[in-house]
């Protein structure tokens, strides 16, 4: 049988990489490298971090192969990952010499009555209020589109959490994109 | 909370599409595949095949422009095909997919741990949790105490100071609640379904209805609860939460480093115990609702979590209507929040709960940590405990 990786479902491919396949992994890792990246950008808000953070856990994810479930859903295994990923990335910035608080930095603190807020600076500076857990809830499931079980899976934590997390971060975001844009 | 409240938010979705998703820098893809070839993947030995044993494997040029990538190097095992290069048609190349017959597909459940290993748990248990006695810390009410702490005391120390001792040195004993918890993960990880269910109190087994229902969650326990039987932990810490007429519940805190989902964690999980009649079983299905970590943020999987300050107050969100839910900090204190010194129990306003608020006095001391925060359900049928590892600058 004949096949393309790029046609072939996830599921397949994963197993594929499982047993060893490599080009089956590389072709997942293009596959769901977009939204990978959107998630670590969007929590790390750098691309130089992003980067560093997507290294690190497709690293992981290809070392780890072997212990990936089989029929299970590659790309929640690597969203996991990659959130753990970012996470480590945000932890390492708290450790350096000089580090600020917050890897985004906020609006308010850059010079210059001159400056001029586009909405995006906007966008940025909303997320920057939330803690990291709150932050990947609204990426998930508002950003990227994942219903709140999905991103519980995703999390490892219980549905029930991510609700409570998006809430709280929405009324955040909400507040805080009224009182820069309204 | 219902799905109302997760349904896609279409101002947050609006302003989050702002954002743009930037490309990777040059050289992204051949740094990961250097790293690749430096530390290549384990294949697997197991698992259902879902392709034919002989395939051809197709890479075709990727579609996503916006990527300056370069392309990820070939592994030596698919010489001579080339790797994935975003951008560039690559010739087909046959992918052999022999099986190799050494390789015995093994479910995983059907792999039985070593009884060396299960062996050495107990043992290493029965030094590690010298746990006992009940040191009072807070009597609520004027009454007897229902909330103490249990402390990593000899036992014979414990024995004589204990007023309601829940607690033996002995993980062998059925009224031990870390070797009820010992018993249960080393059964989950062995894939032994009918030693994990009777390790499991009534609320738990309720919770998923049937002995059947438990076993179809097999694999998942396995990897996460069962985790835990693979070596013993470094630390095992007892709390307990409440105690009446119909038994005690108290939480084992493990904390240790574990695999799960191919991760090496540092991490802290928290079970709670039901101890009915001298009998102690594992009660983590029963819960009484959604605990939410605020301060240290809650993190999953592989443990870590940005630093928290010396100064920083501990949070988490309770359910609105919880009373009296307890927090420690490693094996200190056991404080009611909003009752102890230092707590506040407060309700939010922009969201439904309650935020339970610790601020040790003196502050939190720099290293590794263990948060342990639980409470029980007014009927005391069911409860919610949850622990986390977090670093302290």
């Amino acid at each position: 049988m004949s096949s393309s990786v790029t046609s072939l479902p996830d599921v397949e491919l994963a197993e594929l990489a499982r047993l060893g396949d490599r080009l089956a992994f590389e072709a997942l890792l293009q596959r769901h490298d977009q939204r990978m990246r959107g998630l670590s950008y969007r929590l790390l808000a750098d691309r130089h971090g992003m980067d560093d953070a997507l290294q690190e856990a497709y690293l992981k994810a290809y070392r780890g192969l072997h212990r990936f479930k089989p029929g299970s859903d590659f790309g929640t295994w690597l969203y996991r990952i990659t959130y753990n990923a970012c996470i480590d990335e945000l932890r390492k910035r708290k450790r350096s010499p000089g580090a600020t608080t917050d890897p985004i930095d906020p609006i308010s603190a850059r010079p210059g009555p001159e400056r001029v807020v586009t909405a995006e600076e906007t966008v940025r500076e909303a997320l920057a209020t939330l803690p990291v857990s709150q932050r990947v809830a609204v990426v998930l499931v508002d950003g990227e589109g994942f219903d709140h079980r999905e991103a519980a899976e995703i999390l490892g934590v219980a549905p029930g959490t991510v609700a409570s997390r998006l809430h709280r971060a929405r009324a955040a975001v909400r507040r805080a994109l009224g009182e820069d844009l309204g | 909370m219902t799905d109302d409240h997760v349904a896609p938010d279409p101002l947050v979705r609006a302003a989050l599409q702002l954002l743009p998703v930037p490309p990777h820098e040059d050289g992204f893809w051949l740094a990961l595949g250097a790293g690749m070839d430096a530390a290549p993947a384990r294949a697997a030995t197991g698992g259902h095949r879902l392709h034919p044993l002989t395939a051809t494997v197709i890479a075709t040029a990727d579609t996503d422009t916006t990527d300056s990538a370069a392309g990820v190097s070939a592994s030596p095992a698919a010489e001579p095909r080339e790797a994935l290069l975003p951008g560039r048609a690559i010739e087909p190349a046959p992918v052999d997919l022999v099986p190799d017959t050494t390789l015995a597909l093994v479910p995983p459940g059907l792999r039985r741990r070593s009884n060396a290993v299960l062996s050495a748990v107990a043992v290493a248990a029965a030094v590690l949790v010298v746990v006992a006695g009940t040191t009072l810390v807070r009597q609520r009410g004027g009454g007897p105490t229902d909330v103490a702490t249990l402390v990593g005391v000899d036992a014979d120390a414990a024995a004589s100071s204990s007023t309601t001792p829940v607690v033996v040195s002995d993980p062998s004993d059925p009224a031990s609640p870390t070797g009820a918890v010992l018993r249960w993960v080393a059964a989950l990880g062995a894939g032994d379904i009918d030693a994990a269910w009777a390790a499991m109190a009534q609320g738990s087994r309720a919770h998923f209805g049937s002995k059947a229902t438990f076993a179809e969650e097999r694999t998942g326990l396995a990897e996460g609860y069962g985790a835990w039987s693979a070596a013993p932990p470094d630390a095992m810490v007892v709390t307990p939460v409440s105690a009446s007429g119909d038994g005690q519940l108290v939480v084992v805190t493990l904390v240790g480093t574990i695999d799960q989902e191919g991760q090496r964690q540092h991490r802290a999980d928290a079970f709670p115990v039901r101890i009915v009649d001298g009998q102690a079983s594992v009660e983590p299905f029963a819960v009484a609702g959604e605990l939410d970590f605020l301060v240290p943020e809650d993190v999953p999987a592989d443990g870590t979590r940005p630093l928290v300050g010396r100064d920083d107050e501990l949070a988490v969100v309770v359910p609105r209507g919880v009373v009296a839910p307890i927090i420690r900090l490693d094996d200190g204190d056991t404080l009611v929040c909003g009752d102890a010194e230092g707590t506040e129990l407060t309700e939010l306003t922009d969201a439904p709960g309650q935020r339970c608020s610790y601020h040790p006095e003196g502050g939190i001391e720099a290293g590794d940590r263990v948060l342990t925060v639980a409470f029980v359900s007014a009927d005391g049928a069911g409860i919610s405990a949850a622990s986390v590892v977090f670093e302290a600058a």
